[in-house]
């Protein structure tokens, strides 16, 4: 550790830490733009100035790291003066276009402007004209006048995502970022540009004047893409709607980044996605009479003796408490003996890194946590084949769907669809409207998605990582453990408070 | 576009006419007007490479060569003036990585064109200067960063290194010595920022000329993070004669602290605009009536730039008290930096004159730090609307403060470059720019600017 | 260059056996691949013509770099032109000594004779117009840059005799 003083205040950081990291970490803000802990040192903004006491020339703090005896001052007029000239000089040519830009509310402009500037501009000249919503592809609009020209995005093509894209072009004052002509931008992780953009310049398409960033809330969560188990906040307005999905830092995992492929796996949540209402052959009914329906078909063949006509589909998406409330529930309490899953065997086995950073070929999220907890709890699992030679055997007559919310689930639902007889009974748990559709004849119970969920997925590394959502979207849609627990309770209310048949 | 390589046979070096000059002390320039100086057999018969052979032959201890050249007090002539022999003193001794020697014959700061001189008819003497220096600080491969436009010099340039190898003062074991050396020309391609140190490294590195950060120092870390020393043409010029004549007696020549001659390049309002290489500290009046032959048309002298278009101005009444040295003329709170010394009679409008450097300075700002980049930008923008008649008073003070919050905020000194010569000509000249706002139609801090073509 | 000899290189643009030749050259006069980005970029010039997509293209491919960072490359730096330029690229040097020299005057009068403004090119192919810094001759102020040849101590006579040399298709020797 190195004794460092910062603002008349002895403190003791990580030797080597970089000084704008350490301050962070200290609660100081230093403000900067180039800066970023997962990219090479630019010094370019010349925003992070702090006083050295015996040097009259102010330095960056970007450049410096924390060692024995080093002493700066942050908060001195002088600093603050340089910092408001230096917020000025950013500003003279930028368009100020804060109403139709994205970034408001999150903008590193606005936020310094706040801080230390509040100034009256005294630019009067024309601004720098450059070209505003270049489309760089699906995902990315670039406006060049916005840039401050940072760096961040560049040095993250050249030396996170390797594919050196973007640059910056010209000198001076005609300095723009950009693509070879514009062109499209190609790499799987482009959207992370966007992230680290500190100003509206680069901004992504899906969320471009979708909402206002001062109505959004974050909670923690994993993205379910695949086995990386990138860790990502859940952006969502009143836990109604989920607008977007920014990577979190994990070191040990995906550092600060994560691919473009798991930015939309929150659209699965939304509203014309989802199963929103119980449904028997699609008649909308409410979830809690749902479940009882659900209890009565099931008691009969658990009071006769017939559990072994019963059968269960389940996914390595489950989180580890999902599972075990399944098992616990299903096997444990009804004496439900088949157990039919996805093969999370070959899965794991299969898996490996696609592009040699974080997306992997695996694409179901907990497939570690789901071959530990079935081999904690020695569930004997059958396979697809297995489930399917069953069916056409008529010896299945109640069978219990758990539906992943993603595609990757749903070449299985389809053959058993196509295997499942007109007479079985069928329960579908899945938060997805489409696979209720596909089983429209059975009784489909809406449950929670991924990102609303509270649990424990494990990564290919067999790293455990929390879900730890705050909102529910839809009142009709329960977790997969409520759905059980009201089950369990529904098979233990005495018989004669049954209503329904 | 017509290749130019058909030229070479017939066109000759920049037409200044070299013709010694009363009050002239040369050094480096003693036999530039000798036929075929430029080549090989010429510049040996006239005592070249006598140094390189004292050197080598010798097998000179590396310690007492740079003690030698620190000893000499020579200073750095691309303008920066920092002492030499320190420089080579700073590359680490032992060290497992390649060093290099760059030779920053990437003249583009206005009103220089000494350099051109040294390359166009004494290459083989900065040559002789680079194999000695890399010698001293180990370096296997040196580099001539030439810029682009030279071609003409790149080509002798280019020939004179070949004659070299020939010779066997470079490639394998030079002189029986076991030292190794290779030297490339290197062209750089139009831009002012690669003649900046860390800009050229940069540059050479085959990136943009995007000057580095410093900590870490070229001497320790510079091109491909291996030790780097940068000096300029006439800097290495000079290391022959300081080996020939020793460190006392280049250390006699000039002031104490400005030691030797320097080679001026005068342009402007003199009789006589060409290069020039006086004993440093001999005074300005002197070397403009003697040396240039005095005003042009018999005008008078209104103001001077005497370290090229970085340096900030000098009115007459400096002008002709200082003397040609680095002290002094920083004294009058200029600076000597590259010698590109411009005369400006009493018929040149300064507020002009600061509007053309500040487009240069615009136009040659590589953009990498926020300052400099929209402040060079700025002040074009508002020179522009002075010229144009379209200032506001309050642009005097926003003048002032702009380039006061771009000196010593950036990594190079390329906004200081301008932003010090603004500062200087308000001071000095205020007059010039009052005349500006009498004639302005823009009393109102709300009414339109003049459109500019940015 | 083995490790380029296994990878097909595809563009529209090819090196000419010499162009090759002393591309190989320039390669081994550095300890790097890339510090030979500029000297290649000068030798495509040169047999190009101009730095072209096509070109940044080619040249991106056979440095094993990507289009961007050779790109930045040729913007960053002015003697790489984008666009084609005329048989007698006309360079005028604006700064301080030449300007004071008259370089602005020469500038304007030889852009409204021929009607191009700088990027342009006269229609018969024959001239182009560019506007430069300090080329290193302002004690043969004024001056300008004819595809790279300085022609110094200009004066409007002298230029006119130089565009008429030009046209003719034999520049006139400096």
């Amino acid at each position: 550790m190195a004794k460092v003083k910062i603002n008349g205040k002895d403190f003791e950081v990580p030797t080597g830490q970089n000084l704008v990291d350490a301050a962070e970490n200290l609660g100081i803000d230093i403000p900067h733009y180039c800066y970023h802990p997962g990219l090479s040192i630019a010094g370019q903004c010349r925003m992070c100035y702090v006083e050295q006491p015996g040097n009259s020339k102010l330095q960056i703090a970007c450049n410096m790291k924390c060692s024995d005896g080093l002493e700066v001052i942050t908060d001195s007029p002088k600093v603050k003066d340089a910092v408001k000239w230096s917020l000025e000089f950013h500003l003279i040519n930028h368009p100020i276009d804060c109403p139709i830009c994205d970034q408001a509310g999150e903008c590193g402009l606005q936020d310094y402007y706040m801080e230390v500037g509040k100034y009256s501009s005294e630019m009067r000249e024309h601004k720098q004209i450059k070209q505003k919503a270049v489309d760089l592809g699906e995902k990315i609009v670039l406006d060049k006048e916005r840039c401050i020209l940072c760096g961040r995005c560049v040095r993250f093509t050249q030396e996170v995502s390797k594919t050196s894209e973007l640059g910056i072009y010209n000198r001076g004052d005609r300095s723009v970022i950009g693509t070879v002509n514009d062109e499209v931008m190609k790499d799987n992780y482009q959207v992370n540009t966007v992230d680290i953009c500190p100003v509206g310049a680069l901004t992504s398409k899906d969320f471009r004047f979708e909402q206002r960033v001062w109505f959004l809330k974050e909670v923690s969560s994993v993205c379910n893409g695949c086995s990386a188990g990138c860790n990502v906040d859940t952006h969502h307005k009143s836990g109604k709607h989920i607008y977007r999905l920014k990577p979190r830092y994990n070191p040990e995992v995906n550092e600060y980044w994560m691919c473009d492929d798991g930015r939309p796996t929150y659209k699965t949540a939304n509203y014309d996605h989802r199963l929103t209402a119980a449904k028997l052959g699609g008649v909308e009914l409410p979830t809690n009479e749902a479940v009882t329906t659900w209890m009565n078909d099931l008691r009969t063949l658990i009071a006769t003796e017939r559990t072994d006509e019963i059968a269960a589909w389940i996914h390595p998406d489950l989180t580890s408490e999902e599972i075990t409330s399944i098992v616990k529930t299903l096997r444990d309490e009804f004496g439900i003996s088949q157990f039919y899953s996805e093969d999370a065997d070959k899965s794991a086995r299969d898996d490996k890194t696609v592009d040699q950073l974080l997306k992997r070929a695996d694409l179901w999220c907990n497939t570690q946590g789901f071959l530990k907890v079935t081999s904690a709890l020695k569930l004997k699992l059958g396979s697809l084949n297995q489930l399917e030679e069953r069916l056409a055997q008529a010896k299945i007559n109640h069978l219990v769907i758990f539906g992943s919310e993603k595609n990757v689930g749903v070449q299985s639902l389809k053959r058993i669809r196509a295997a499942l007889p007109a007479d079985c009974f069928t329960v579908l748990i899945s938060p997805r409207l489409q696979n209720a559709e596909l089983f429209s004849h059975s009784l489909a119970i809406p449950s929670i998605s991924h990102y609303e969920k509270n649990g424990t997925i494990m990564n290919w590394k067999k790293i455990e990582q929390k879900l730890g959502s705050d909102f529910r979207m839809f009142k009709s849609a329960w977790s997969v453990e409520e759905i059980l627990t009201s089950l369990s309770q529904e098979y233990q209310r005495p018989q004669k408070e049954v209503s329904r048949a | 576009m017509i290749k130019h390589t058909q030229h070479y046979k017939n066109i000759r070096p920049m037409y200044v006419d070299l013709t010694p000059q009363p009050g002239e002390k040369r050094l480096l320039m003693e036999h530039v007007q000798v036929p075929n100086i430029h080549t090989l057999p010429v510049y040996e018969s006239k005592g070249g490479y006598q140094a390189l052979k004292k050197v080598l032959e010798s097998k000179m201890d590396r310690e007492t060569l740079i003690k030698e050249v620190q000893g000499s007090a020579v200073r750095g002539r691309g303008g920066a003036g920092f002492p030499t022999g320190n420089k080579w003193n700073f590359v680490p001794k032992n060290t497992d990585k390649p060093h290099y020697l760059l030779c920053n014959a990437d003249e583009s700061e206005p009103g220089t064109f000494k350099d051109r001189v040294i390359l166009e008819h004494l290459p083989h003497m900065m040559i002789e200067g680079m194999i000695i220096g890399s010698y001293a600080i180990q370096a296997a491969r040196s580099y001539v960063y030439i810029r682009g436009e030279y071609t003409y010099a790149t080509e002798i340039v280019d020939r004179a290194i070949q004659e070299a190898y020939k010779a066997g003062y470079l490639g394998k074991n030079i002189l029986g010595s076991g030292f190794d050396h290779e030297m490339v020309v290197h062209r750089g391609a139009g831009a002012y920022i690669c003649g900046e140190e860390t800009g050229l490294i940069s540059s050479l590195e085959g990136k943009k000329g995007w000057p580095k950060l410093k900590p870490p120092f070229p001497a320790v870390e510079g091109y491909l993070r291996c030790p780097t020393v940068v000096n300029n043409v006439e800097t290495l010029a000079c290391v022959p004669w300081i080996i020939n004549h020793g460190a006392e007696a280049y250390a006699k020549i000039g002031t104490p602290k400005s030691t030797g001659t320097k080679m001026w390049s005068v342009s402007g309002d003199v009789t006589r605009p060409g290069v020039y290489e006086v004993e440093n500290g001999i005074p300005f009046k002197d070397f403009l009536e003697k040396v240039c032959g005095g005003m042009k048309g018999g005008r008078k002298l209104k103001a001077l730039i005497p370290g090229g278009s970085s340096a900030p101005i000098m009115t007459a009444e400096e002008a002709m008290s200082c003397t040609l040295d680095y002290e002094s003329i920083a004294s009058k709170g200029s600076m000597l930096g590259s010698g590109g010394m411009v005369v400006l009679d009493d018929s040149r409008d300064l507020v002009q004159v600061l509007k053309n450097l500040a487009e240069f300075y615009r136009e040659e700002s590589c953009g990498q730090c926020t300052p400099c980049r929209e402040g060079t930008g700025w002040l074009e923008k508002i020179l522009h609307s002075f010229t144009e008649r379209q200032a506001r008073r309050e642009d005097l003070q926003l003048l002032k403060t702009t380039s006061q919050n771009m000196i010593g905020r950036t990594i190079c000194v390329l906004a200081d470059s301008i932003a010090m010569p603004v500062l200087s000509y308000l001071e000095k000249f205020p007059g010039e720019f009052e005349n500006y706002l009498q004639g302005s139609s823009n009393t109102s801090s709300m009414s339109g600017r003049v459109k500019h073509n940015g | 260059m083995t490790a380029l000899e296994n990878k097909k290189i595809e563009a529209p643009v090819k090196f000419s056996p010499e162009a090759q030749q002393k591309f190989e050259k320039i390669l081994t006069q550095y300890d790097s691949k890339r510090s030979s980005l500029l000297p290649v970029l000068h030798l495509a010039q040169d047999e190009f013509g101009y730095c072209s997509d096509a070109v940044v293209e080619y040249v991106s491919q056979i440095m094993e770099l990507s289009p961007a960072q050779v790109m930045e490359v040729v913007s960053f730096y002015t003697m790489y032109h984008r666009k084609p330029t005329g048989q007698n690229h006309f360079a005028f040097c604006m700064t301080l000594s030449c300007w004071m020299g008259g370089t602005h005057q020469l500038y304007k009068n030889f852009c409204a004779r021929f009607g191009i403004k700088p990027g342009e090119v006269t229609p018969d192919g024959k001239f182009s117009v560019g506007k430069m810094e300090c080329l290193g001759s302002c004690g043969t102020a004024p001056m300008l840059s004819v595809n790279e040849t300085y022609y110094e101590s200009m004066t409007p006579e002298k230029l006119n005799r130089l565009i008429e040399s030009c046209r003719k298709g034999e520049p006139e020797v400096p």
